[in-house]
């Protein structure tokens, strides 16, 4: 009898349920409707579908349907919301992966190690090996250790992460010994107690830079580089990175952004303050974007601690190619760098010690290297990059080469010609 | 389009239910008839030719058969024999030709041609349907259906088109004429259609995600809990995966106002193969029963007969289910166990504990798994290996330690959830409270939330009986 009648309780409760549910799909649906879509994702830090337009080819093969779908969940109402919600639950039921991020302990999190790309790997290396064969320019090379090797032991119990340190060690054997390899291991996990890594985001702090610098300086032929003291100016204490909006796991901790002022500069800029006068730094220079056409007096770029991407306030992000021309005169004369962003807040450690430093990134990059090598009369090549990064970079040969591929090209040119 | 989708949920369903709610008595079939297509196109905006030919050529042919009755059973015959013929060349050229070809390629003289067919979506369930309607109308067991409407609803109707169940038309025939639509009955498909989601997404996919990581791993350097851990993962996923798609299918169903048979009844806790089969994709057996078992003579034949009747339905599910030899082996495999079950193994199982028929059921099952998620039977054969301690394997290793370990309160839930267990503690839960209207709400309704916090940011969300 009494199992009767809580049958027929749990029926009715569950036929409310389902009307509610139902309900709440018409709500949901009208608000996806009347909720204005949104161009960016600052907590994704990504652009987000819009509305695909209609044509009979886009719906054949099935492109609308697919956009439809992507435009619909990335424009659904609350999309960040239901996104903690996700991470959450999944921590709950201890999940500490997510979208090939893991949260580590001390709220660190951490970029899964990437796998080489063997084909390109092999590629680069033998790009980078025949630029150092044929030339007599002196060569650098200073792949870093990732956050996931150099503070592995906070990773999650059992992460299953690949060995970074065996892919740089074959690495260092595969590299032509006219190459200057500069080996940071032992430097960044002597300080690893010492936020040389943010919390949030995949790069390296600005101190981890510093403490690199310091390694690097000697093999540069940089002499006493403590020589210059640096004023530290934080200029954000509220950034979260793209591995927390990557995962979308929350927050535990905030990350911190740090600009090194040389001492000098530092001084000189707040009595000029005082004076209403303008300072002359001790290093003057341009930083020129040259694609873009576009210069400025100032390596940083305070506006972009205004958006998601804070860590872009280190020369406003990513470009092609950046020339910084100085007053300097030190004998090293023009240092080239091929780099991925880990450069970006490293290269100002550098400045003082060039005449001038033109950075390519070779992802946005397609110029022609010898030609840039003999009009920028460059003197010194960098290769600086984090590790992921270079493991998995499917652009660097083709951009050292390029010249092969142009000479392929009118070979198949020249044979449709017959 | 997937049930388990944004696009299903906030755009489909909304719109085809407000307007199959509003829409008169007589213009229910032809809206569901409507959407249906668009649901099926959508996916496949060009095979949906295939299908409208598909309900076109077998509507006309019941038509036909119901005719020639009148003037003979031979003639009627000659009539399905071609309707038959039709249908399972179309199925036979889309799903196996490139497995034939391939396979007659390597010992013929001469080659066939490489023709480049995929495999249009659902082709295998609606073949079958419409298989089971030209088959009753000859054997008179059902009415012919007159009206190609209603006809083309029953073939295209979008909660079991894609993925069955394989609805048998004489079980639907009467809910195409005449159905009644009640309020209750709307409320409680929506509760099942959220179990089945739940299913799906939460626990499928989730599951399948350790899956395919899993399984990207190369074998020689594989551990042995890895190995495990890929034949769990895969034993949860495509129980919950297939399973909640039939509840979603029933639930759907409901809310239109139609009643399917239920698809599943809790395969896991079987404690033979033989009884694993009757509770596991329960309309596909019912199918082979009716239509290839029972008329090959079935088991009221000589042993020997008998055996072959078992092996020609088992190699058809394991066909059935891809054109491949791994599935033909899965196939012939539980032919070959369930053969000796019958007559010899079942007797002396029964006496045992009940605990080693489980044990020994689920080991069965999850074998046959392995053979039909791999690749091939090579790579079947390495994982079996590993799993049972063949060749030079770590024990354990940090990825299947990790992967254990984070999903072992999933893997705990998923367990309960594959036995009646969790449904029953659930109801039972709900009946607590003082007040169970408002527990079933929000019990359901954080199923229901927590299945679109998953769909808005889903990274894996696979079907897969989809390839079937």
């Amino acid at each position: 009898m009494q199992r009767e009648k809580d049958k027929k309780k749990l029926k009715k409760g569950e036929i409310l349920a389902g009307w509610i549910v139902i309900i709440l799909i018409f709500v949901i649906t009208v608000a996806n409707i009347v909720l204005p879509d949104r161009d960016f994702s600052e907590k994704e830090n990504r652009m987000l579908a819009q509305r695909p337009e209609l044509s009979v080819t886009s719906l054949f093969d099935g492109r609308f349907m697919s956009h439809s779908e992507s435009w619909l969940s990335d424009q659904f109402a609350l999309r960040d919301l239901w996104i903690s919600v996700r991470s959450r639950f999944q921590l709950l039921m201890g999940k500490n992966d997510s979208n090939g991020v893991y949260r580590g302990e001390r709220g660190y999190l951490f970029q899964a190690p990437s796998e080489p790309d063997e084909e390109h790997l092999s590629a680069n290396i033998e790009a980078i090996n025949a630029l150092a064969e044929n030339t007599d320019l002196r060569i650098f090379m200073m792949v870093t250790p990732t956050a996931a090797n150099i503070l592995s032991e906070y990773l999650p119990a059992f992460a299953p992460v690949t060995d970074q340190n065996e892919y740089l060690t074959a690495l260092k054997e595969k590299i032509s010994s006219n190459i200057q390899y500069i080996d940071l291991y032992d430097t960044l996990k002597e300080h690893e107690s010492d936020y040389i890594y943010y919390y949030t985001d995949h790069h390296w702090t600005t101190k981890g830079a510093y403490y690199a610098f310091l390694t690097a300086a000697p093999l540069l032929g940089i002499q006493n580089p403590e020589e210059i003291s640096y004023a530290r100016y934080a200029v954000t204490d509220s950034f979260a990175g793209t591995l927390a909006s990557r995962s979308g796991f929350p927050l535990k901790k905030e990350d911190t952004i740090e600009i090194w002022v040389p001492e000098e500069d530092a001084a000189a800029a707040e009595s000029s303050q005082e004076d209403g006068g303008t300072y002359q730094p001790s290093v003057r220079y341009v930083v020129d974007y040259v694609e873009e056409e576009k210069k400025s007096a100032d390596l940083y770029d305070s506006e972009k601690l205004e958006g998601a991407d804070k860590y872009a306030v280190f020369f406003g992000g990513n470009y092609p190619q950046i020339r910084i021309t100085t007053t300097n005169d030190s004998g090293r004369g023009t240092l080239l760098i091929f780099k991925d962003s880990y450069a970006n807040c490293f290269v100002p450690f550098l400045l003082p010690y060039y005449d001038e430093i033109v950075m390519i990134d070779p992802r946005y990059y397609y110029g022609d290297i010898s030609e840039l090598i003999s009009t920028e009369k460059i003197t010194n090549i960098l290769f600086l990059y984090n590790a992921d990064t270079f493991f998995e970079d499917t652009s660097l040969a083709d951009v050292l080469a390029p010249q092969s591929a142009e000479q392929t090209g009118v070979q198949a040119e020249e044979q449709t010609g017959e | 389009m997937v049930f388990s989708s944004i696009i299903f949920i906030f755009a489909f369903l909304p719109i085809t239910l407000l307007l199959y709610y509003i829409a008169p008595e007589i213009l229910k079939n032809p809206v569901l008839l409507i959407f249906s297509l668009i649901f099926y196109a959508w996916g496949e905006p060009v095979y949906v030719v295939l299908m409208i030919f598909s309900i076109i050529f077998n509507y006309v042919m019941g038509l036909d058969i119901q005719e020639r009755l009148k003037i003979g059973k031979q003639t009627a015959k000659r009539s399905l024999i071609f309707t038959i013929v039709v249908d399972i060349g179309l199925l036979g050229f889309f799903k196996y030709y490139g497995f034939v070809s391939s396979n007659l390629n390597a010992v013929l003289p001469f080659s066939l041609p490489e023709i480049d067919v995929t495999l249009p979506v659902g082709i295998s369930f609606y073949t079958f349907q419409t298989l089971s309607y030209v088959i009753d109308v000859y054997r008179g067991e059902t009415k012919v259906q007159k009206n190609i409407i209603a006809f083309g609803t029953y073939v295209t109707m979008f909660p079991q088109l894609i993925a069955g169940p394989i609805v048998q038309y004489k079980d639907i025939d009467e809910q195409l004429r005449n159905r009644s639509l009640s309020g209750d009955q709307i409320g409680e498909g929506a509760v099942q259609f959220i179990r089945g989601l739940t299913k799906k997404v939460i626990f499928a996919n989730t599951i399948g995600s350790v899956f395919s990581t899993l399984s990207a791993q190369s074998i020689d350097e594989m551990s042995v809990l890895s190995a495990w851990m890929i034949c769990i993962a895969y034993t949860f996923q495509i129980y919950f995966d297939f399973g909640g798609y039939s509840d979603m299918a029933l639930g759907l169903g409901k809310m239109l106002g139609f009643r399917f048979l239920p698809n599943f009844d809790y395969p896991y806790v079987s404690l033979s193969a033989t009884e694993f089969w009757r509770r596991w994709h329960i309309s596909l057996g019912t199918w082979f029963r009716e239509y290839v078992y029972i008329p090959l003579g079935g088991s009221y034949v000589n042993p020997a007969r008998h055996i072959r009747n078992m092996f020609v339905v088992w190699l058809c599910t394991g066909l059935w289910h891809g054109a491949d030899w791994n599935f033909v082996f899965w196939g012939l495999y539980y032919g070959v166990i369930l053969t000796v079950e019958k007559y010899f193994l079942l007797k002396y199982l029964e006496k045992t504990p009940r605990i080693v028929q489980h044990v020994y059921a689920l080991l069965i099952v999850m074998i046959g798994w392995v053979f039909f998620s791999s690749p091939d039977l090579g790579t079947a054969g390495s994982l079996l290996g590993v799993m049972f301690g063949f060749g030079e394997h770590a024990l354990a290793d940090s990825t299947g330690l990790y992967y254990l370990t984070s999903n072992l309160l999933l893997i705990g839930v998923m367990i309960l959830a594959s036995g009646p267990i969790l449904h029953r503690a659930l109801d039972r839960f709900i009946v607590l409270f003082r007040y169970p209207k408002a527990a079933a709400t929000v019990c359901y309704l954080a199923m229901f939330l927590l299945c679109i916090a998953f769909l808005v940011n889903e990274t894996y969300n696979p079907f897969l009986y989809f390839r079937f």
